[in-house]
């Protein structure tokens, strides 16, 4: 714990050092609040988004969004993080501390998925206060949906960083991941507009599974029970991705420590 | 017992990926250690010299257990860099050659708070210990400055006392006066010797200023392409060094 939170500090207090970044946060975020906003007033009421999920476009994209930005820095920020620390020549300074690999990486990448968790957390209470967004959450659901949907995500993330770690470049299995999520997964249009062929193509992503139980406990206040097949194949994914990103991280280690290829950026 | 323990230690770099390898041409592996041998007593300060290539860096980032060695066995305080990892990076403090890390946009302060933190310590320890090195490395007027406004020698200034923050029982310093002028490296590689002497902590430096070698280690190991071709007091290996260093350097 000591470990996370000197990072965390770390973090923010570099952060803070960029005076306008938190000021450039908030624009960015009721801008984005600003145009779903429009674009469901444009749209105005739809019967597939009100009998599916029990919402409006503005609310059924605010949990979208919101939720996937969270995902997205689970996913990505571990290799970010990492690629950075490589280029910054900080890597090898901070992996020869008494930590483990994962520890390390982990710790890294808890500042941006904090700032990601907390700009989700705005977005959805400015989203309900300023634009008056149609929620009835659920919330402990909401918080365990969430709480096993981070668990998947953050196994892909250690994959990806596993990748970063050995070849020194971004991950191109993320990026198809990230793009399919957010074109396929429903985070600003609901799946059942897809063509049937990539509704299946979906279901295979860990984000329809997440984003559908959590519109289901933020829009319709669903429980855990009514939720329960969606945790339960996220609960799937976890259990196959993260014996394998053990793996990945503990090879792509050796590797790097037996090539001697740490110190390259 | 010695505090740094290096028994037949080898370490050869596997080549890079080569398509060639699918028509069965692969090059061999790059050998940069060939069975180096020796031991370091608490308080000693070994000085590790030989021309480019001749295994330095290696030898210590496998001591510092950011590399693994492909044979032998290498101790520090009685733990061994591979078995006993990531205990064994606990009592170990290095700055290496290309150690930079040190986040720019923050003061040294918060920067070597955070490294004590890596390190295990508490706020209060790090804040007093930070205070003492700082006082005695003559960084004390650093403290409060952003890096990104140091000049290079107060920087490797800040790395060594990022070092030794955690009191470690064995300091590994990788060329740490390579870019400081004249003057401010005799007085560095002097405030070294006495922080050595007053921590007992065995050092293992290595460097290509033959100067600073005969001013502050003990003993010198002379490595030339991997090998330890010379090791003792500077004056017995100082005539074997001449001839490696003059000879000229490997196509």
């Amino acid at each position: 714990m000591r470990l996370l939170l000197a990072f965390l500090r770390r973090d923010i207090l570099i952060a803070a050092s960029y005076r306008l970044s938190f000021a450039f946060m908030l624009a960015g975020g009721l801008i984005t609040l600003t145009v779903f906003y429009f674009l469901a007033r444009t749209m105005g009421e739809t019967a597939l988004l009100r009998e599916r999920y029990g919402a409006d476009y503005f609310s059924f994209a605010l949990v979208g969004v919101a939720v996937a930005s969270c995902l997205r820095a689970m996913q990505t920020s571990f290799a970010g993080r990492l690629r950075e620390a490589q280029t910054d020549g900080s890597l090898e300074v901070l992996l020869a501390a008494p930590h483990s690999t994962f520890r390390v990486i982990a710790s890294l990448a808890a500042y941006p998925v904090a700032t990601a968790f907390l700009r989700a957390v705005g977005l959805i209470a400015l989203g309900w206060w300023l634009f008056g967004a149609d929620l009835h959450l659920e919330p402990f659901s909401f918080t365990v949906t969430l709480g096993l949907a981070l668990l998947a995500f953050g196994a892909l993330g250690l994959l990806s960083a596993a990748f970063v770690l050995t070849f020194k470049r971004g991950d191109p299995f993320t990026y198809a991941l990230d793009t399919a999520t957010y074109l396929l997964a429903g985070v600003v249009y609901p799946v059942e507009v897809l063509p049937e062929a990539l509704q299946w193509a979906a279901k295979l992503l860990p984000a329809t599974h997440a984003l559908s139980a959590l519109r289901a406990s933020a829009l319709k206040g669903q429980g855990l029970s009514e939720v329960a097949p969606s945790l339960l194949v996220l609960a799937l994914f976890s259990l196959a991705l993260w014996p394998l990103a053990a793996l990945a991280l503990t090879l792509a280690r050796r590797h790097v420590e037996r090539a001697g290829t740490l110190p390259h950026a | 017992m010695p505090e740094v323990e290096i028994r037949n230690l080898k370490k050869s770099y596997p080549p890079p990926f080569s398509w060639r390898w699918l028509v069965g041409k692969r090059e061999a592996p790059r050998e940069a250690l060939a069975g180096v041998s020796f031991d370091i007593a608490p308080g000693e300060v070994v000085a590790l010299i030989g021309p480019n290539g001749a295994g330095k860096s290696t030898l210590l980032r496998i001591l510092t257990g950011l590399l693994l060695p492909s044979s032998g066995s290498a101790r520090v305080a009685g733990l061994d860099v591979v078995e006993d990892r990531p205990r064994s990076r606990a009592v170990v403090g290095a700055a290496l050659s290309e150690d930079r890390g040190l986040s720019s946009r923050l003061t040294v302060r918060q920067n070597l708070a955070f490294y004590a933190a890596l390190f295990g310590l508490s706020q209060r320890e790090a804040a007093s210990r930070t205070a003492e090195l700082a006082e005695r490395l003559e960084a004390k007027a650093l403290l409060e400055r952003r890096v990104r406004t140091l000049s290079t020698g107060e920087k490797a200034r800040v790395i060594l006392v990022r070092a030794l923050l955690h009191q470690p029982r064995v300091l590994l310093l990788d060329e740490l006066t390579r870019s400081l002028d004249p003057g401010a490296a005799v007085r560095l590689r002097r405030q070294v010797a006495q922080e050595v002497a007053g921590s007992g902590a065995a050092v293992l430096f290595a460097s290509h200023d033959l100067s600073e070698v005969e001013a502050i280690a003990s003993r010198v190991v002379l490595l030339d392409r991997g090998h330890v071709v010379a090791f003792g007091p500077y004056q017995s290996v100082k005539p074997r060094a001449d001839e490696v260093f003059a000879k000229p350097a490997e196509a």
